[in-house]
């Protein structure tokens, strides 16, 4: 169990390792799918399985094909890869360091309560529990969230689809 | 079992990883994968905290911040588009009319 | 205030002419008639004033140069101030009398009497002033008068050179003047005739400075030697000026200051001044000689007759020199008016191409003009110094002293002097006779074929002033007996110590010389020019002195080589020296300038511009680097953002840890 763990920390933090550091957007976008693989895999050994798999589903179902959709959309087309250059990097990696150095302080002052959950009978009611959540604490970000959906859906399909402005 | 910190430290490497992805990278996809490690980062800190929660607060949190980040990625895509239609370009730095 | 009205008078007449300048001749000449005339009377009515009463002495303030210098103006009216007031106007009157008539025609008109005003005014100023100082500006004021009146004609060149070489000449001896004034103010800080006087110090160094300084005025003014080149040219101007200003008056304002500082002169100075007299005496006598115009004659006679009331006064004979001033003045006028008729008449009958003035063109006029031959001869016959004429008194007057003081010292110069003086009697006579003769006697020569029949009547405007003045050539105005000078009303008044105590011896001596000389003057000129007015030829000695007198004893030429000359080529040379060396230093300087100003052109263009465009560039690069906080990416402003947070946490936990 641990050791599955810690091989799933491993690769997500170097294949994010790896979006930093590459100059292939293609490479970014499928490394970004290894990331969201490995976290699907924390969510369910922490005993929230139900994320994990919405997560595989509309992160990598969804919005892993908008970006490659994107990056096709938004690409001249010509044999070169598509090359990605990057700037401020002295200054971001700088802060970067800084603010993991900071973070790791911080976290290492806290002390945190042990957890105490059964993670057994906290994965086999976790869909259960989630859906009557949904319906009876959750009710309204639930609707308002099935608004935003359609919002956004309308929203992107206009700006997407808008013409292109004579130039007067 | 594993410290809680791991976890957290994982969450902050990641959203401190996205950061510098948004600060550093040119191009607007780029940074729009960025911007979604972060927030599966600000996730994972979420859900490891509602490991230890009865009611599972941050998983229902967790849930909604995917759903709003696909709803966000969908606009933003689509505003990329359409300035890559305006300007020809999807280098973050040359998409700017402001006179240096 | 008698004194006022007599002065301003005149003035008063000048203003008018220049006013009215435009009506006609008549009235003009009326006015200006009356006028002089109306001063004539004052001047009478003051002088029985102040021969009864007393001098008038008056003074005010004039202006004060701070503590204690104080300058004060004012009037000294005394005996000879009296008489000098009925000479001047009295022949001013009558001056004004002739011109009337014979001005008239000439467009200058109301410009001419003007300035006899302004002439009268001005020496009537010099008579009554009472210091040096006032009296130097009428004498500066009477010599531009003479200035104005000798190139009255101011179309004829030779008069304006004529009228400038008067002026100027005149100014070489007003230096000594000043020079004069100077050294007494500095040296005694006074400057008053009667204060001089009371000083008592005549034989000081300063006080013979002073005094030399005087004698150049009075040498400048009463054409004295080496002064006396202007007068000949100043018959330029018209005979009625030259018989007002250059005959009467304004050459006896030299005699005035004479009489007037007479007290203060030094021997010494005394000495120059019989010296100076008695050259210009000789000298005159010999120019007047060969000269063939009648204006010059004249001219020459007055220098020499000058040069007899100079020495007069040189040596010691002031009564003698002032009665001569006097009787020179009426007889000088006469024979300069008699002239001008004579010219008047020679303009109407001549041509225009010949020169009215030549006396070899006249003769035997005694036909035509028999009252011009009357006043001519008797003021001739006074000029010679024949017995019954005022001439005669005073230059007896004149030569008792000369003979005097030649016994009383003893030395040679005063020989000198005495023999010059008795010398100059003869030429005097030979002169005049001559002079006579040419005009009056004889056959006429001139080319007046027309009017040789009739007799022209001049205006009685013309003929009154004559018989007056001719009447002052006799003894008649002067003195009861017509054979003594001494005895006159002149020498009772003004006659020094020195006269008074002159030997009977020396006054017999003297006549009878006198006489004796005057009268193988007049038999060496009727002998001479008896058959042939115009011989003027002559070979070897008499030739060689015939130029000399004709030339005026080349002192012109003289004057010219030595001095103007030499004035030319100064000029020519710091005209040189000027072109060569100083314009091209002047160019060099500016050449160094257009240099200098080039390389400070240069450190400015880049040294000061250079620091103004660093500055301005260093603003700019800050300016780059403040704006660059905001940039045109916003990945710049999430950085920003990220690193206020990062320091307002990292600093609220320091300050957390800190506290503990």
């Amino acid at each position: 169990m641990i050791i599955t763990f810690y091989i799933f920390v491993t690769i997500a933090v170097l294949f994010a390792l790896v979006i930093l550091f590459t100059k292939n957007v293609l490479y970014a976008a499928f490394s970004l799918v290894v990331v969201f693989f490995c976290l699907a895999g924390i969510y369910v050994m922490s005993g929230a399985p139900f994320v994990g798999v919405t997560q595989i589903l509309v992160y990598i179902g969804g919005i892993i094909v908008f970006i490659v959709f994107g990056v096709m959309l938004t690409t001249k087309l010509n044999d070169k890869n598509i090359i990605s250059e990057s700037h401020n990097r002295l200054l971001g990696y700088g802060l970067g360091m800084l603010l993991f150095i900071g973070f790791i302080l911080i976290i290492h002052q806290i002390d945190f309560l042990s957890p105490s959950f059964d993670s057994a009978t906290r994965q086999a009611n976790d869909v259960a529990q989630i859906g009557v959540l949904l319906m009876t604490d959750y009710l309204i970000p639930f609707e308002i969230s099935g608004v935003l959906l359609l919002l956004a859906l309308i929203g992107a399909t206009v700006i997407a689809g808008r013409k292109k402005k004579e130039q007067t | 079992m594993i410290p809680i910190e791991h976890f957290l430290i994982l969450a902050g490497l990641l959203f401190i990883i996205g950061l510098v992805i948004v600060i550093t990278k040119k191009n607007a996809i780029m940074v729009l994968i960025g911007i979604e490690l972060m927030l599966n980062g600000a996730n994972l800190n979420l859900v490891t905290f509602s490991a230890s929660d009865p009611n599972i607060g941050g998983q229902m949190f967790a849930l909604f911040v995917i759903l709003i980040a696909a709803a966000e990625a969908a606009v933003a895509l689509a505003i990329i588009l359409n300035v890559y239609k305006h300007y020809r370009t999807s280098n973050v730095d040359e998409v700017n009319e402001l006179k240096p | 205030m008698l004194a006022l009205i007599v002065v301003l008078t005149p003035l008063v007449s000048f203003v008018i002419m220049t006013l009215l300048k435009d009506q006609s001749e008549k009235i003009l000449g009326s006015t200006a008639v009356l006028l002089s005339g109306f001063t004539f009377l004052v001047a009478f009515i003051l002088c029985l004033n102040l021969i009864i009463g007393d001098n008038v002495y008056q003074q005010m303030e004039w202006f004060s140069l701070g503590e204690g210098l104080s300058f004060n103006v004012g009037f000294l009216l005394d005996e000879l101030t009296a008489v000098m007031l009925l000479v001047v106007t009295f022949v001013s009157f009558m001056v004004h009398l002739f011109s009337g008539g014979y001005m008239s025609g000439d467009k200058g008109y109301a410009r001419y009497f003007g300035l006899l005003g302004l002439f009268t005014f001005s020496m009537l100023g010099i008579v009554i002033a009472d210091n040096l100082l006032l009296l130097f500006i009428f004498w500066e004021l009477v010599g531009f008068s003479s200035y104005l009146l000798i190139g009255f004609w101011f179309e004829k060149p030779t008069a304006v050179l004529a009228s400038k070489k008067a002026f100027i000449v005149n100014r070489i001896g007003d230096l000594g003047f000043v020079v004069a004034i100077m050294v007494l103010w500095s040296e005694y800080g006074t400057v008053d005739f009667l204060s001089l006087q009371q000083l008592n110090s005549p034989d000081s160094f300063w006080m013979s400075i002073a005094g030399i300084g005087l004698l150049c005025g009075v040498m400048g003014k009463s054409a004295q030697f080496p002064l006396q080149v202007w007068l000949p040219d100043a018959m330029e101007g018209p005979t009625p000026v030259s018989a007002l200003i250059h005959a009467a008056t304004m050459v006896a304002a030299g005699i005035f200051l004479l009489a007037r500082i007479f007290l203060i002169l030094s021997p010494t100075v005394l000495n120059v001044v019989a010296i100076v007299g008695a050259i210009t005496a000789f000298m005159g006598a010999i120019a007047a000689i060969n000269q063939y115009d009648i204006k010059k004659v004249l001219a020459f006679s007055t220098i020499s007759q000058l040069g007899y009331m100079v020495m007069g006064i040189g040596v010691g004979a002031t009564g003698g020199a002032v009665f001569h001033l006097v009787t020179h003045a009426f007889f000088k006028a006469c024979l300069f008016l008699s002239a001008g008729a004579v010219i008047h008449w020679m303009h109407q009958h001549l041509d225009h191409n010949s020169d009215a003035q030549d006396m070899r063109s006249m003769g035997g006029l005694r036909k035509y003009l028999p009252l011009v031959f009357i006043t001519f001869s008797v003021s001739a016959m006074s000029l010679a110094g024949l017995p019954l004429f005022s001439g005669f008194l005073s230059k007896d007057a004149i030569l008792t002293g000369v003979l005097q003081r030649a016994l009383d010292s003893g030395n040679t110069m005063s020989f000198v002097v005495a023999f010059l003086a008795f010398g100059s009697i003869i030429l005097t006579a030979f002169y005049m006779t001559r002079q006579v003769i040419m005009i009056f006697f004889g056959e006429s020569r001139s080319n007046a074929v027309s009017a040789i029949q009739s007799k022209i009547k001049f205006p009685i405007s013309m003929r009154i002033p004559l018989i007056f003045l001719s009447i002052g050539g006799t003894w008649l105005l002067f003195s009861t007996n017509p054979l003594s000078g001494s005895d006159s009303w002149l020498m009772t008044l003004f006659a020094s110590d020195f006269e008074r105590n002159i030997s009977h011896n020396v006054h017999l001596t003297v006549s009878i010389g006198a006489l004796l000389l005057s009268i193988s003057g007049i038999t060496f000129g009727y002998l001479r020019f008896r058959n042939n007015p115009l011989s003027g030829e002559g070979v070897g000695l008499v030739n060689y002195i015939n130029q000399l007198s004709f030339n005026n004893w080349f002192m012109d030429r003289i004057y010219q080589i030595v001095f103007v000359n030499a004035t030319l080529r100064i000029a020519q040379l710091s005209r040189l020296i000027e072109v060569q060396l100083v314009d091209r230093l002047v160019n060099y300087i500016g050449i160094s300038h257009i240099v200098l100003s080039r390389v400070i052109g240069w450190g400015d263009k880049y040294v000061v511009d250079g620091m103004v465009h660093l500055t301005t560039s260093g603003i700019h690069t800050v300016g780059r680097i403040a704006k660059s906080a905001q940039g045109d990416n916003v990945q710049r402003y999430i950085m920003t953002a990220l690193i206020s947070v990062i320091f307002i946490v990292g600093s609220l936990a320091c300050y957390a840890i800190w506290r503990g």
